[in-house]
């Protein structure tokens, strides 16, 4: 009896060793049968903001793609970064754990913050969903009615205008920074603490001029409460159309702010090509694309790797224009 | 017309009455919990009512938006410890009426205020909105730093006792705003190498640590009671006499609530100030502010609960949030397919109209499901100190986690209840510091973009007409708190 | 403790933190600095004033001050106010490690036994209670992801 004890307890004892040895080489590295769990997305803002609305759209269709469920934890705080620093330092890479990235925002914050740890590496960039172009807008009765009055009168008087922002780092911003090294025109920059407000500084007349995002200011065009001037997509768009993109005005800026998901680094590969694979099935989905017209926001599908280069685009000429700024700002 | 109807069609449904009584009485408890403030419980809920349909989802929220104004000023009264941030007025007098054993009465003028207050920005929103949005747009960098300024001053007017010490306090909360990002230049200041500080101070977990820590210490510092336990006879609601005299008070706050709520960013926790300020202000017995005086209570209770309906407006004829509350409620509109904006009266006018009415109903729900849960609350002052106490740290922790999933801010959190407890043993009142928490950054930002539109001259300023009454207006409230208007008045008497 | 002592560690206590403050604010550019740094004199200068103030109105008001302040520290129980004060900080330290759900019944047991407010067994009944409120709000209801420390 002794020894059949004895040996039971040995084999117990191999039977979890072994159990937890798998379990440990488990996990990182190979998961065939991702997904069967619910997948968490962390979000780096409050219910409700601009993440959420492209979570609530687009979480349903994956959902039903990937046949698990999304729950979404809202860690709001520094522009993101709060949330992105949990992302890159201590969520699992098990595939069971994004985030919602925002280009540039994700990389200007640390670009501009030595204080913020993360950097993109920490990220596997899975796909962008939506790029909300920038776009120039006037009050109704501003006096310029097109592109060429304004830049026209730029030039003519240097600095004499004032031009609201979303807060000095944010997409707009930057869409300012690269529009005046392109142009050689000068005005002075007033940041405002969100879409929202700077917008609302450029009708209320407090600022001659709004940078923002078409999505934001697309139902006051609509409404006739603000003029669009030009717009920094690559092409016009379908819901402006008179409204000519900057490079039909002769100059190379193509600026937004872009939405879309990304894993912490090195998850397993079964599982980003499977969430790739979910997010290639948007493309053509009518009805997606549908809701995404409701909220006035374009898609902008980038897969993967080209997500991926994006970013690192866009993190390479946003800081290059913060070095040459930078010391107007940090003396 | 005919959408007004419509509106108040749907309002009278069955379901949508339901979520509205449910979206109360969420809202009350939630809102009466430390931390829980109205913008968290509509954020923290919003997702719940992705499922439904729009127009009763919102209807709900802006219900628990009410319910939560109110909710908040339960334990302010009750244990000096505030729900949400604009309930931090209310302590002033309200839970002296408590230390005196009148909790229930305090209780029922803070019912019937809200439910006042709540009308009364109902009905200015369901009238004349449109009117009054426009008014939203017009408030830029100027009128918001004489804003800013004119609200500095009520720090003259809350420091009773030491002038010195009054002014040391709002200073403090002056600079302590400060801290985090700077919105012009993009610096972090004061934040220390931590990244948890880019964002400043968050003003609830600051305000929770002021109040709540400092009492559950006072509730165990002694072995006597600090609080007398309230009659149980106590008649909560108020006679009709005490209720016609608050009238004039109630429409002042009324309307300062409904135009401080239309401000884009300011909301309740600016409102319940100023209106404590003018009632003090206009009022005969200006000392007994501060000692359990009933007009001090229905002047901040009336003014957070218009803040809902004036917050509405620009929200809904501009698309433009008037609160951080609104701003929720419009991304919540957002998500379920509405395009907030000047189109949502024409284009959604049912889901508009729903809302409007919603508000109004709500009140009377505020009232019904208020008095239910008020005279159960009563009994929390039965409670012993010392069991109290420790649970008023829990819930402190825990709302004070629940602000950003944060265990940073409730270290922040316990800090500030040290720094509460100290300033209460040298007798430096508390109430300034709250004061100067929520205007200084807004006082720094607005004065940088007003001198960057007006090229960095001063005279910028003048070239607002609101902003230069609302800066003489202040600059009347600093002579007034000082010996000298009476002197100069005086010269003129010769 | 006395009323001026009180005061010169709260006048002590507001100076350094001005300086701390200043040199930090030093580091920041121009238009960045201007307003906290006006804001840390005028606290600098206010903090100096509440002592001159404090030390007028001792030596105008002595005898009825040091009474009140006797009166004041009878009653006080410090060593209760710094035990529960070190109980709470423990608290909020040991969040994450132990996990909110199991720390928090912990802690209000230990408060509520030292405090001699209940009887054992209540306090135990009111721990759990409690706890399971808090659960049943944060967690099942709210969503809120509290620290689950071991557990998790």
């Amino acid at each position: 009896m002794n020894i059949n004890f004895k040996k039971m307890f040995v084999t117990i004892l191999m039977v979890t060793l072994v159990s937890v040895l798998a379990a440990c080489s488990d996990g990182a590295n190979s998961a065939p049968n991702y997904p069967d769990e619910d997948i968490t997305v962390i979000q780096g803002f409050d219910p409700g903001g601009g993440s959420d609305q492209l979570a609530q759209v687009t979480q349903p269709y994956l959902q039903e793609n990937l046949g698990v469920s999304f729950n979404n934890e809202y860690i709001p705080g520094s522009a993101g970064a709060i949330g992105w620093t949990r992302v890159a330092q201590q969520s699992p890479n098990d595939g069971y754990t994004i985030s919602i990235t925002n280009g540039p925002m994700l990389m200007t914050n640390y670009l501009m913050n030595d204080e913020i740890s993360y950097s993109l590496e920490d990220f596997e960039p899975i796909a962008n969903v939506v790029t909300d172009p920038g776009v120039i807008v006037v009050p109704a009765d501003s006096e310029f009615e097109t592109y060429e009055e304004f830049a026209n009168y730029l030039s003519e008087n240097p600095g004499d205008l004032t031009a609201s922002n979303s807060g000095v780092g944010g997409d707009d911003f930057f869409t300012q920074l690269k529009w005046m090294e392109e142009s050689g025109l000068d005005m002075e920059l007033i940041p405002y603490d969100g879409d929202g407000p700077s917008w609302q500084a450029a009708a209320g007349g407090d600022v001659d001029v709004s940078f923002n995002n078409l999505g934001v200011v697309y139902q006051q065009i609509q409404e006739g409460n603000l003029r669009a001037l030009a717009v920094f997509s690559e092409e016009r768009i379908e819901m402006v159309p008179d409204v000519p993109t900057a490079s039909e005005l002769g100059l190379d800026v193509v600026s937004g702010s872009s939405r879309g998901y990304s894993a912490p680094a090195d998850i397993p590969e079964e599982a980003k090509e499977r969430l790739i694979e979910a997010f290639a099935q948007l493309e053509d989905n009518e009805e997606f694309q549908e809701d995404l017209d409701n909220l006035a926001l374009p898609m902008d599908l980038k897969l993967g790797d080209e997500y991926a280069e994006y970013l690192e685009e866009e993190e390479k000429t946003s800081a290059d224009l913060w070095e040459e700024v930078k010391d107007q700002y940090e003396q | 017309m005919n959408e007004i109807m419509a509106g108040l069609v749907n309002v009278l449904s069955i379901d949508s009455l339901f979520f509205i009584a449910l979206g109360m009485a969420l809202g009350i408890f939630v809102g009466s919990m430390p931390g829980l403030s109205a913008t968290m419980a509509i954020a923290i809920l919003l997702p719940l009512t992705y499922g439904m349909d729009p127009a009763n989802g919102i209807a709900m929220l802006a219900s628990l938006y009410m319910g939560g104004m109110y909710g908040g000023s339960i334990l302010a009264i009750l244990i000096r410890t505030p729900g949400t941030p604009a309930a931090a007025a209310t302590i002033l007098d309200g839970y002296v009426m408590t230390e005196k054993g009148h909790a229930g009465r305090a209780l029922g003028i803070s019912l019937v205020s809200s439910l006042v207050g709540g009308v009364i920005g109902g009905i200015v929103l369901l009238s004349i909105s449109p009117l009054l949005g426009q008014i939203a747009l017009n408030i830029g960098a100027r009128e918001m730093f004489a804003v800013a300024v004119l609200g500095i001053t009520i720090i003259s007017s809350l420091s009773a006792g030491s002038v010195i010490k009054g002014l040391l306090s709002g200073t403090i909360g002056l600079l302590v705003s400060l801290m985090g990002m700077h919105a012009i230049t993009g610096i972090p200041r004061f934040t220390f190498g931590s990244v948890y500080l880019f964002d400043g101070i968050s003003f609830v977990v600051a305000l929770i640590g002021l109040f709540s820590i400092p009492q559950a210490l006072r509730l165990i510092e002694k072995d006597k009671a600090v609080a007398k336990a309230s009659k149980i006879k106590d008649k909560i609601l108020p006679s009709w006499k005490e209720f016609i005299g608050q009238r004039i008070n109630f429409l002042r706050s009324g309307g300062i609530g409904v135009l401080t709520g239309l401000i884009p960013g300011t909301g309740g926790d600016t409102a319940s100030w100023f209106a404590y300020n003018e009632a003090k202000r206009f009022s005969k017995e200006k000392e007994k502010f501060g000692t359990g005086h009933i007009d001090g209570l229905a002047a901040p209770e009336s003014a957070n609960n218009a803040v809902v309906g004036g917050a509405l407006i620009p929200t809904i004829t501009l698309g433009v949030p008037g609160s951080s509350a609104t701003a929720v409620l419009l991304g919540g509109l957002m998500i379920h397919g509405i395009m907030p904006g000047p189109t949502l009266m024409t284009e959604h006018a049912d889901v508009a109209y729903t809302l409007l009415w919603a508000i109004l109903f709500s009140s009377i729900f505020l009232f019904v499901i208020g008095l239910l849960y008020t005279k159960v609350a009563v009994g929390i002052t039965r409670i012993p100190g010392k069991i109290l106490a420790p649970i008023i740290i829990l819930l402190s922790v825990v709302g004070t986690f629940a602000v950003q999933n944060s265990m940073v801010d409730v270290m922040i959190m316990f800090v500030f209840g040290i720094l509460g407890y100290f300033m209460d043993k040298i007798d430096v009142p508390v109430a300034p510091l709250v004061v100067g928490l929520i205007l200084g950054s807004m006082l720094d930002t607005s004065l940088h973009q007003s001198l960057l539109i007006g090229g960095g001259s001063w005279a910028v300023f003048l070239s607002s007409p609101v902003a230069v009454i609302l800066l003489i207006i202040a600059f009347f409230s600093v002579l007034q708190s000082t010996p000298l208007l009476g002197k100069v008045v005086g010269l003129f008497k010769k | 403790m006395s009323y001026l002592v009180k005061h010169s560690i709260g006048s002590i206590f507001i100076l350094i933190l001005s300086i701390v403050f200043f040199i930090e604010s030093l580091n920041y550019p121009a238009s960045a600095a201007r307003l906290p740094q006006i804001l840390i004199i005028i606290i600098a200068l206010l903090g100096i004033g509440m002592y001159i103030e404090a030390f007028m109105k001792y030596k105008k008001e002595k005898e009825e001050i040091s009474k009140a302040e006797k009166k004041k520290a009878e009653e006080l129980n410090v060593k209760r106010v710094l035990l529960f004060g070190t109980l709470i900080a423990l608290y909020i330290i040991l969040i994450d490690v132990i996990g909110y759900f199991l720390l928090t019944p912990i802690f209000l047991f230990v408060a509520l036994t030292y405090l001699k407010a209940t009887k054992i067994t209540t306090a135990i009944l009111l721990s759990i209670v409690f706890t399971a409120f808090i659960y049943g709000l944060f967690s099942m209801f709210l969503n809120i992801p509290l620290p689950m420390g071991i557990f998790s």
